[in-house]
């Protein structure tokens, strides 16, 4: 009598002798193990104040004596079981406890990377070689004048060339730009406001003149998303750069970052060298074969 | 009435009394009175800028942004986290959980990433099929889904769940769990690595998502403080025991909190439209019982803003609530609750709007002296995708699976046996403006503590509100209102109080459009008081607007005209005013009513997201789809409270 494979695997008999073969096998096997006898459970201090921080995060109040207790009691039940969850080898193909373990091997890793604090010289090598990241954009600090088209229409250029006319050659603070040109709800003044800042508060085309004017004198005008401006620059900071200590915080944390990278692959690489790994080529099923 | 100005130059003189006086007094004698005015000279100082603390910047955010540490949002399709929300809201181009490239127009001041606690952390272990969640029939059925691409119906059915209380006790991570305490740390890391004080500012935060019956409640929370303080806790969540679905539970979470570390967090409620008349309630539906002193105490403590805006609908005001209201039916959700297993009724609706809630926070005020609702406003985007965009012609909807795509308009975004939400009733909405002195976590807290906030639907446009005794007319032409408006008044989320004899509350407006954005339409105060028979009203007056309407006989101000082009999804900004301004003076004040007034600017039409897919796609919507809308904003009120 020839049975296949398949019709055996719907047996409920089969079934029944597996499932027996293995209660037989599990039995055995915590009975073999059976690390509980004589096995002593310490629940220290330190462990307790662990759970009263534990509990604490969760209840902002620490615990009562009899929640003290019932935490204590619960650490034992899981101490016990988690023991002889071990000895029973449940850890072993557990997706989680894989996992948990290869991220905290990982941890392990990469805590020796950040282990030693990068020195001066070797934040400065990092910025220079990745300058592109941490430029800074260029800013300009600046004065405006608002003339609005809505107010003065079609004679808002003549308008504002008349007011700059006016303005030429004027000592710096003999002006008060405050009682000068339309209501506007943007500030009269702006102190280091970089170049794309800029762009949003008045559009792309204002920032992109303002670049181009000479700082010192008023100028202009110029237009915004809103009417016309005239401006007096007062500084333009080019893009730059910058020095080391400008930026620290951000070379650091990306210097910091590599490193965990590198650390994780150069570990890795070193353990991977002692094993030799084999992957099985698919099996081909039969019916493929047929096909 | 203190303004800073003033309350500056005073502290400069107490300091001086205390500080210099003495030290003076040792050396030379005691200051007479000369010196003293030598050294703090009465009249304004002669450079403009000095002693100037007022804000004179508005930052724009987002204070509610969910990413795949959110069950809902992981099960949707949403691949991103945390530090990609924060890296995209700076302006980086990203590559969108549906595989597009995408970016904003503009980067944004802030952001807050919220993600929902319950389940934190909950889809990554759903979907890398973990086994505790294989062993349970429920979790096993919904990781079988997604796997098989039915992920948008697993999320409606993990959202339905979870409204019931139904998600298996078994594969919930909760408070303590590895899990849980591990999405909290990343939720936390990221926000730290981004956060740039001056620059950009993100938050420490997540969303307390009360969701009993499918009824909204949800909260979200802000943090003022950083990582060493709010690592000190874990999130406070719904799912009894470790928490509870309660907001006066929350509110002691809060309180415990800041009792705890020494630090601050607020709470920010949304979408009362899906509350089922919850949100604002007069009788609370936990106890049964009608509100106490307590409970509106603690919420005008906890609760100063409301999210009045965003992708789940706008919630100003509903056209049954305010008939007289031309621009009410603005892109409403009125169906139902949450997941739709309730239908709407009208009586809800009073305690879901905003208006609504704060014209009954002034009859709760004269009942129970205190004012549960009163609060400022924000728009915020609710997105489900890790993306704060919502500008109108970059709209990524409110779930991965509504990223741009040619069905995403026609498709159904929740349908039940009672009712349909289509996916063109997304509404691409809002942001949150914030008028702070500095752009950092504890300037931009501290503006939203003091309700110094506005809610666009998407536009930046800038908005100034100021009440005070006595504004002029011609203040609305000095070169900097902001100047006069903080000198002679309160700004927006202040108080008036104790009127002075024969006085009447004046205002200050101001509008400027967004600099990329379209023109302007008018501005309008709406006000809302609470008359001596115990009775609540509204009115809408236009306040100013472009070019030379004239209100008809009824005083209704004709429609500013309409330069929408809809198969190219254009517009032209020929129409309306890139700036308005006015001094407003209440034609009807009576100082022995209590009112507020807060503020709705609206531009001239313009496509709506609907019509940009159009043209993208070359499709044809169906015709009941808006193609186009009036963007807006609406301040925090102003109040007005009488003497006792």
């Amino acid at each position: 009598m020839k049975i296949s494979l398949g019709r055996l695997i719907r047996e409920p008999l089969f079934h029944f002798l597996l499932l027996g073969a293995a209660i037989f096998f599990l039995a055995g096997r915590v009975r073999n193990s059976s690390i509980g006898a004589g096995e002593k459970i310490v629940v220290t201090q330190s462990e307790m104040e662990s759970m009263v921080v534990g509990f604490s995060r969760t209840w902002m109040r620490p615990p009562t004596q009899e929640e003290m207790q019932g935490l204590v009691d619960d650490y034992v039940r899981e101490e016990v079981l988690y023991r002889e969850a071990r000895a029973m080898g449940l850890d072993q193909d557990d997706v989680i406890v894989r996992r948990r373990m290869r991220q905290k091997f990982e941890f392990l890793a990469e805590d020796l990377a950040t282990h030693r604090s990068p020195t001066d010289q070797e934040l400065e090598g990092y910025l220079q070689q990745h300058l592109d990241r941490f430029r800074e954009e260029p800013s300009f600090s600046f004065e405006h004048i608002f003339l609005s088209r809505e107010k003065h229409g079609a004679s808002t250029e003549a308008e504002a060339k008349a007011l700059l006319a006016e303005l030429d050659g004027k000592n710096k603070d003999a002006i008060d730009i405050e009682k000068r040109g339309d209501t506007f709800l943007l500030p009269s003044r702006f102190e280091k406001t970089s170049a794309p800042e800029t762009a949003r508060l008045f559009g792309e085309n204002f920032a992109t003149q303002l670049a181009t004017i000479e700082p010192g004198e008023w100028a202009g005008p110029i237009e915004s998303s809103y009417g016309l401006h005239l401006v007096r620059v007062d500084a333009r900071v080019p893009g730059a750069a910058p020095p080391l200590a400008n930026v620290r915080d951000s070379v650091l944390r990306d210097l910091l970052n590599d490193r965990r990278k590198q650390e994780l692959d150069a570990q890795y690489s070193k353990l991977r060298a002692r094993y030799t790994v084999v992957v099985e080529p698919p099996e081909v099923p039969k019916v493929a074969e047929a096909r | 009435m203190k303004s800073p100005i003033g309350l500056s130059n005073l502290l400069a003189l107490l300091l001086l009394l205390f500080v210099a006086g003495p030290l003076v007094a040792q050396d030379t004698g005691e200051p007479d009175k000369a010196s003293l005015e030598k050294a703090y000279p009465s009249k304004q100082p002669y450079s403009p800028y000095a002693d100037r603390h007022f804000p004179d910047r508005v930052y724009w955010g987002d204070t509610h942004l969910h990413t795949s540490f959110s069950m809902d949002a992981g099960a949707f399709g949403c691949r991103l986290g945390p530090r990609d929300a924060y890296r995209f809201a700076k302006g980086q181009e990203i590559t969108a959980s549906s595989g597009q490239p995408v970016r904003l127009a503009r980067p944004l001041d802030f952001l807050v990433v919220a993600d929902h606690s319950d389940g934190f952390g909950f889809f990554p272990l759903l979907l890398s099929g973990d086994p505790k969640i294989m062993a349970d029939p429920q979790g096993q059925r919904w990781n079988e889904m997604i796997k098989n691409g039915q992920g948008a119906a697993a999320a409606i059915d993990i959202i339905t769940s979870f409204g019931k209380g139904a998600i298996s006790k078994a594969i919930f991570p909760v408070p303590g769990t590895t899990a849980f305490q591990g999405a909290w740390e990343e939720v936390i890391k990221a926000a730290e690595e981004a956060n740039n004080p001056g620059r950009f500012t993100a938050f420490i935060g997540f969303e307390w998502t009360s969701n009993t019956g499918g009824n909204n409640l949800h909260r979200n929370i802000i943090f003022r403080d950083n990582a060493s303080k709010a690592s000190l806790v874990e999130p406070y969540t719904t799912q009894k025991p470790l928490g509870s679905d309660n907001p006066r539970d929350l509110w002691k979470w809060m309180s415990g909190y800041e009792e705890k570390t020494g630090g601050h967090v607020l709470a920010i409620a949304h979408n009362g439209n899906l509350s089922n008349g919850r949100m604002f309630p007069l009788i609370e539906s936990f106890s049964g019982k009608p509100i106490d002193r307590e409970y509106a105490e603690t919420r005008a403590l906890r609760e100063r803003l409301y999210e009045v805006t965003q992708i789940k609908g706008d919630g100003e005001t509903h056209p049954f609530l305010s008939p007289n209201d031309e621009f009410a039916n603005f892109e409403r959700w009125d169906k139902g609750n949450l997941d739709l297993t309730v239908l709407k009724k009208p009586e809800m609706m009073e305690f879901e709007y905003a208006r609504s809630a704060l014209r009954n926070g002034l009859k709760l005020e004269q009942e129970l002296g205190v004012n549960p609702y009163k609060f400022g406003m924000v728009g915020s985007t609710d997105a489900h995708t890790g993306l704060t965009a919502i500008d109108e012609d970059n709209f990524w909807g409110k779930t991965s699976s509504s990223e741009p795509s040619a069905g995403r308009a026609t498709h159904p975004f929740i349908k039940t046996s009672n009712a349909t939400i289509m996916g063109w009733e997304q509404t691409a909405s809002g942001y949150a403006g914030v008028w702070a002195t500095d752009n950092t976590r504890e300037a931009l807290f501290d503006a939203m503590q003091r309700k110094e906030v506005y809610a666009t639907t998407g536009p930046r446009m800038i908005v100034r509100f100021f009440a005070g005794w006595d504004f002029a007319a011609n203040d609305a032409n000095t070169r900097n209102p902001a100047v006069i408006g903080y000198v002679k008044g309160v700004p927006m989320g202040g108080d008036l109080t104790q009127a002075p004899t024969g006085k009447t509350p004046t205002f200050l407006v101001a509008a400027l459009k967004d600099p990329i954005g379209a023109n302007l339409d008018r501005i309008q105060i709406i006000k809302g008081w609470l008359d001596a028979g115990g009775q609540t009203h509204e009115k809408i007056y236009d306040v100013v607007w472009s070019g030379d309407r004239k209100p008809d006989a009824k005083g209704k101000l004709p429609p500013v005209g309409d330069t929408v082009d809809v198969p190219n999804a254009t517009y032209t900004n020929t129409i309306g005013a890139t700036e308005l301004i006015k001094v407003w003076i209440d034609p009807e004040f009576d100082p022995l009513q209590r009112a507020f007034y807060y503020v709705r600017v609206l531009e001239i039409p313009t496509p709506r997201w609907t019509a940009y897919d159009a043209k993208y796609f070359g499709i044809k919507m169906p015709p009941e789809v808006p193609m186009k809308l009036q963007e807006r904003a609406y301040t925090s009120p102003i109040w007005y409270t009488p003497e006792k």
